[in-house]
């Protein structure tokens, strides 16, 4: 477990990584950490600070400076500003006279030299006479390398006693079957299940749970990168983010010391869940948006199924990432104007993406299947944030009704509500219309058109579903869902089923009037703003949750849309009264 | 006495006649006609009964000698034995019938003809013998005839003209279908006689067979006279507007056998009344398939084309030209290029019997595509609109044969001086051609590039470009496991497959020369196969069988994976696409 663990250390890249997670680390060894790593340059040569008692021993102040790898002569003392010897001196000259809290001055202080890696053998005597020179009494150097690191973490997060009995084998499985990511992700899926069936009463348990869940995230996350296949990581963060927030929504309504340290934690989580999003975004999808077929015949396969399947999926991961960005502009508010800017240009770049990836991949103008309606939905909703899209939205939803409906009438790959591998590949059985209408007997996709061809004004497209519904899917429920009382319970762990579906939505009536039978359902009952991802502004949460648990995207997201038409009738109205 | 007497009449004793006949008869020419020469002196001198024995032959899989061989000899021998007529006539239906739906069944009466010429009176006692009893003899009618007109035309031919209104029909279809057998030996009275009787057959009945027979027969008398073709047109209207089926099947076998000898306006006649062919009747579709090869084959094979084009465009939904493989056969094989013709116009047309016929001509040649170049006397007609139109008809239709698809758009662009024509012309040689095939096609537009000049050659070659640019796209994409199907779905998908393509393998396998010529055997290891052979003089040969590779390229476009509906969509819009009416 150790070597698995020091070579997660080793392979973290950035000095970032490192810091992300030693504050845990030291929370977990029952430190107190009074300054974290914070954006930009170093606190005077400082990454991480704590107080507190190691091993029962005296209390003492810790300060780390961070190296990520192994220390070699650049690292140590070279031209870089992030050189180790330099930050060192910073620390003894600046930061220990002025900085050092005042509760904490009495105390001793230990310096330590924080590496990924080791320090390697050419620099070993540097490094000693450097500490030999500047130890004093009250203040002593030590030597934080990989080794001990891993050992740390495996003493206070992996510990047999800390993990449920089958918990290692798990995490060693998904590691061990990264090539085969949806088998990798069936062993993590399984380990963060276990790490997080603790009684939810107590706090310590709940903290230690979220930080596990972290901890193996992230050693899931650099193994993944170092084979070069983050689909594993990218999933499992997935179901990382939901159940951490599961066990520690509660937290977030509270403020105790031990909450705010839970929060901290699924806050850690979440960062490294955007982290590998971005990373497997940047790395592997957006740079071949742009290149006809490029992402269709990169899922080298000789069945259509499978590349309308994987598209439509990164689909989704490409349209709840730009959800993401313009949740954290939100966030960041107009205070941080730099991280605004970076989330607009990131919003931009999705967006330009989506559109690409859609037009030069053209299976995405119809789904195999009608549960494809929620990453569909998922990236209207996005796209909606910004007017100028929707003649954009409403050509590739009328496209995919093209396609849909012709493919429906000459016996193609219409929708179907299969979901099984298999079913799908022998899908559609020619001429067999009990089959046809077995398989098309509920859908989302198509009142999901009609709904958002009511949004966009597109009166046509609308009128469309509607002739469709007329012509061919009399058998079929057209069905639009929404949280109950029980999807609290259930959302985020997919323990159950959840929720309740607008069953036959009336697309037969007037497009006003639809609309107002769906938004009023919105409006019945209080189940969404109740949800605790929703009441504590985490929303993308929820669009998370439906696509990696396959829930439709509930129409309470398209409120927005009711908001900005009362604004507009009531501007009419004002001006008619004038 | 000599050894074969001797064999054949212990072989009469033994029960093993017919056996031990055709076993004599094997081997030379001389063989058969020596045997045929000791039966009839055997028959003749009382030794052995030779209808008694030939009436045991029996048309019987794996029992007994071969049926048609041995009855060959009893057709030798017919015409010089004597026996009484009715023994004859027991023998001669009774081995007509055993021979069933073969087409050889009938030879039989040939022989019985020659049997009856050779002595007049047989034919005048069959008569009698038909005339007490037709119901049993009456397809003893017309040899009894043909046989009789030769000794006594006008008497025979009084007869048959009596029978062809005899109260029982079936004495009246066989006397009409006599009508059309007799050698009239030029005698215009009895021609005209016959002509006058088939008028009022005609006219007077009603039943498809009959009606059939008289087809046949005004057809017959019309083959050496053409002069006659001006009644002959108002019996055959009258008996082809009456008629059903069978008269339609009657004036196929006309069209299909004797088209070169009919006078060319009883074909016009023919071919109107062909078009409401049933298309069930797959032996009518032969025949008129043959006919239409003889049309085809013709200096001029205009008409050809034109009857097979409104023949499949009044039964478009019914009819295909897959019926016609002996017609697609001309048209591959014709002096006068007639392909690039029939191509230019039912592309221009744009029907879909029409360019399915098409395909169904370029299926049916096996290897690389076929290079087009388009009729210029038909594209002369089209407007330069219709040139992308015969384009995307092309290319809807004959999709899997991108090398043809992209010769017959090329050949468009050479006809037209419309720069930008061409150049849309040639976009198609890039989306959807070079996107699909980047095989052969890539190849042969290579290969034209040199053989064009002027815009033709610009837009080819920045179709190539633009290709290579596209291929560089994908390939920058690179290896993105990320993006792979799960091994689950992978397996799922094999066997998919292999289900789908075990079942037809297996099928086509049943049929597959390779059954009826090798024997199998299944080597589990190894590349070689060593077996000994018994040789009769030598003892034990050893043989060695080294495996071979054997296997079969087939490109299949690239967007049956990643679009397999838009590429679906797009290619039945170019197949349904209407031309504008201006």
């Amino acid at each position: 477990m150790k070597l698995i663990i020091k070579q997660y250390l080793e392979s973290l890249k950035e000095r970032e990584e490192l810091d992300a997670i030693l504050p845990d680390l030291l929370s977990q060894m029952g430190l107190n950490v009074f300054s974290r790593p914070g954006r930009g340059s170093r606190q005077y040569g400082v990454d991480v600070a704590a107080v507190g008692s190691i091993d029962g021993g005296p209390i003492k102040v810790y300060l780390f400076s961070i190296k990520s790898g192994n220390l070699n002569r650049a690292a140590w003392d070279g031209d870089s500003n992030q050189s180790l010897r330099p930050s060192l001196n910073e620390i003894l000259d600046v930061y220990i006279p002025n900085h050092l809290p005042s509760e904490h001055r009495d105390k001793d202080i230990v310096i330590c030299i924080c590496v990924g890696g080791d320090i390697q053998e050419q620099v070993r005597p540097q490094v000693e006479g450097y500490t030999n020179e500047n130890k004093r009494d009250g203040l002593v150097f030590e030597e934080w390398n990989g080794d001990k690191l891993a050992e740390l973490i495996e003493k206070y997060f992996l510990r047999e006693d800390l993990l449920p009995k089958d918990a290692r084998p798990k995490l060693r499985k998904s590691l061990a079957l990264l090539d085969e990511p949806e088998a990798s992700f069936r062993h993590f899926s399984d380990l963060i299940t276990s790490l997080s069936s603790v009684e939810q009463i107590i706090d310590k348990q709940r903290i230690m749970s979220v930080r596990q869940i972290y901890i193996c995230l992230w050693v899931l996350f650099t193994w993944s990168r170092d084979e070069d296949n983050l689909e594993s990581a990218y999933l499992s963060s997935e179901r990382a983010l939901l159940y951490a927030w599961e066990l520690s929504k509660e937290s977030f309504t509270k403020g105790s010391k031990t909450d705010k340290s839970i929060q901290l934690a699924f806050t850690a989580i979440l960062n490294l869940y955007q982290l590998i999003s971005i990373q497997y975004l940047s790395e592997k999808i957006l740079p071949h948006t742009d290149k006809r077929d490029g992402l269709s015949s990169a899922v080298r396969s000789s069945s259509p199924l499978d590349v309308n399947l994987k598209l439509f999926d990164v689909l989704g991961r490409l349209a709840i990432a730009g959800i993401w960005s313009h949740w954290n502009g939100q966030m960041f508010g107009k205070d941080d104007k730099e991280r605004q800017e970076q989330c607009l240009q990131e919003i931009q770049v999705i967006t330009q993406a989506i559109k690409n990836l859609i037009s030069n991949n053209p299976t995405l103008f119809m789904p195999f299947k009608d549960d494809q309606t929620i990453d569909i939905s998922i990236a209207l909703l996005f796209l909606s944030f910004e007017d100028s899209n929707e003649n954009d939205m409403a050509a590739w939803l009328s496209e995919i009704l093209n396609r849909s409906i012709f493919s429906y009438e000459c016996d193609g790959h219409f929708p179907c509500i299969l979901r099984s591998y298999r079913a799908l590949l022998e899908h559609p059985k020619h001429g067999n219309k009990d089959y046809r209408e077995e398989v098309t007997s509920g859908s989302i996709l198509y009142p999901t058109i009609a709904l958002w061809a009511a949004l966009l004004k597109k009166e046509e497209l609308y009128v469309r579903v509607r002739k469709a519904k007329a012509n061919h899917f009399m058998h079929c429920n057209f069905q639009l869902w929404y949280p109950d009382e029980t999807s609290e319970r259930h959302l985020y762990t997919n323990s159950d089923a959840h929720g309740f579906v607008l069953s036959n939505v009336p697309v037969d009536l007037p497009v006003k009037e639809c609309l107002e039978i769906i938004w009023n359902e919105c409006e019945n009952e209080e189940y969404f703003n109740n949800l605790s991802s929703q009441k504590n502004g985490l929303w993308p949460l929820i669009l998370v949750a439906c696509r990696h648990y396959r829930i439709p995207v509930t129409p309470q997201f398209t409120l927005g849309y009711r908001e900005a038409n009362k604004g507009v009738d009531a501007k009419i109205k004002e001006n008619e009264h004038v | 006495m000599n050894d074969l007497r001797l064999t054949l009449l212990e072989a009469q004793r033994d029960g093993n006649f017919l056996e031990v006949v055709v076993q004599s008869a094997r081997g030379e020419k001389d063989n058969r006609e020596h045997v045929t020469e000791e039966l009839i002196a055997l028959h003749n001198a009382g030794e052995i009964d030779l209808i008694d024995q030939f009436i045991r032959l029996h048309n019987k899989k794996n029992t007994g000698p071969d049926f048609f061989l041995t009855r060959n000899l009893f057709e030798k021998a017919l015409p010089h034995l004597n026996a009484p007529i009715q023994k004859v006539m027991e023998c001669v239906a009774h081995l007509v019938k055993e021979a069933g739906q073969d087409m050889a069944a009938n030879w039989t009466l040939n022989s019985f003809i020659e049997h009856c010429v050779a002595d007049p009176s047989r034919a005048n006692e069959a008569l009698s013998l038909i005339k007490n009893d037709p119901d049993q003899w009456g397809d003893f009618i017309s040899p009894i005839i043909v046989a009789g007109t030769r000794d006594d035309l006008k008497y025979y031919f009084a007869e048959t003209v009596n029978l062809a209104s005899h109260e029982k029909i079936e004495i009246r279809k066989r006397a009409v279908y006599a009508l059309g057998r007799i050698n009239y030996q030029h005698n215009s009275e009895l021609l005209n006689e016959a002509i006058d009787c088939l008028e009022k057959v005609v006219a007077r009945e009603s039943d498809d067979h009959l009606l059939g027979n008289s087809i046949k027969s005004i057809c017959s008398i019309c083959r050496p006279d053409h002069s006659k073709s001006g009644r002959a047109i108002e019996i055959l209207n009258e008996a082809l507007a009456k008629g059903g089926d069978l008269a339609l099947h009657a004036a196929s076998e006309e069209f299909g056998f004797n088209i070169n000898e009919l006078p060319e306006d009883l074909i016009d006649i023919i071919m109107h009344y062909l078009m409401r062919v049933n298309p069930n009747n797959k032996g009518t579709l032969d025949n008129i398939d043959y006919g239409v090869l003889k049309l085809l084959e013709r200096d001029d094979p205009n008409s050809g084309i034109e009857f097979l084009e409104n023949l499949l465009l009044a039964n478009a939904e019914s009819l295909t030209l897959k019926s016609f493989d002996s017609a697609i056969h001309g048209i591959l094989g014709s002096k006068t290029n007639i392909l690039n013709k029939i191509i230019t116009r039912w592309l221009l047309k744009g029907d879909r019997v029409l360019c399915e016929g098409i395909r169904e001509i370029l299926h049916s040649i096996h290897g690389n595509d076929l290079v087009v170049e388009l009729d210029t006397s038909e594209l002369s007609q089209a407007e330069s609109m219709q040139y992308m139109f015969i384009a995307r008809k092309t290319i809807g239709y004959l999709f899997f044969k991108p090398v043809t698809c992209a010769s017959i758009i090329i050949s468009l662009m050479r006809q037209t001086n419309d720069l930008d024509l061409v150049k849309e012309l040639g976009s198609l040689l890039f989306d959807p051609l070079l996107l699909n095939y980047s095989g052969s096609l890539y190849e042969y537009l290579k290969s034209q590039v040199d053989n064009e000049s002027g815009e033709t050659k610009t837009v080819i070659l920045s179709s190539l470009r633009e290709f290579d640019s596209y291929l560089e796209g994908l390939k920058s994409v690179g290896r993105i496991p990320e993006m792979f199907s799960s091994q689950d779905h992978r397996d799922a998908h094999a066997r998919h497959l292999n289900q789908l393509f075990s079942e037809p393998y297996k099928e086509a396998m049943k049929n597959s020369i390779v059954n009826l010529i090798c024997t199998k055997s299944l080597l589990l290891y190894g590349r070689k196969s060593i077996n000994y052979f018994q040789h009769p003089t030598s003892g034990p040969q050893r043989t060695e069988l080294e495996l071979k590779n054997h296997g079969t390229e087939v490109e299949f476009p690239r967007q049956e994976h990643l679009d397999p509906f838009g590429l679906d969509y797009m290619l039945r819009l170019f197949r349904a696409e209407k031309q504008r009416i201006t």
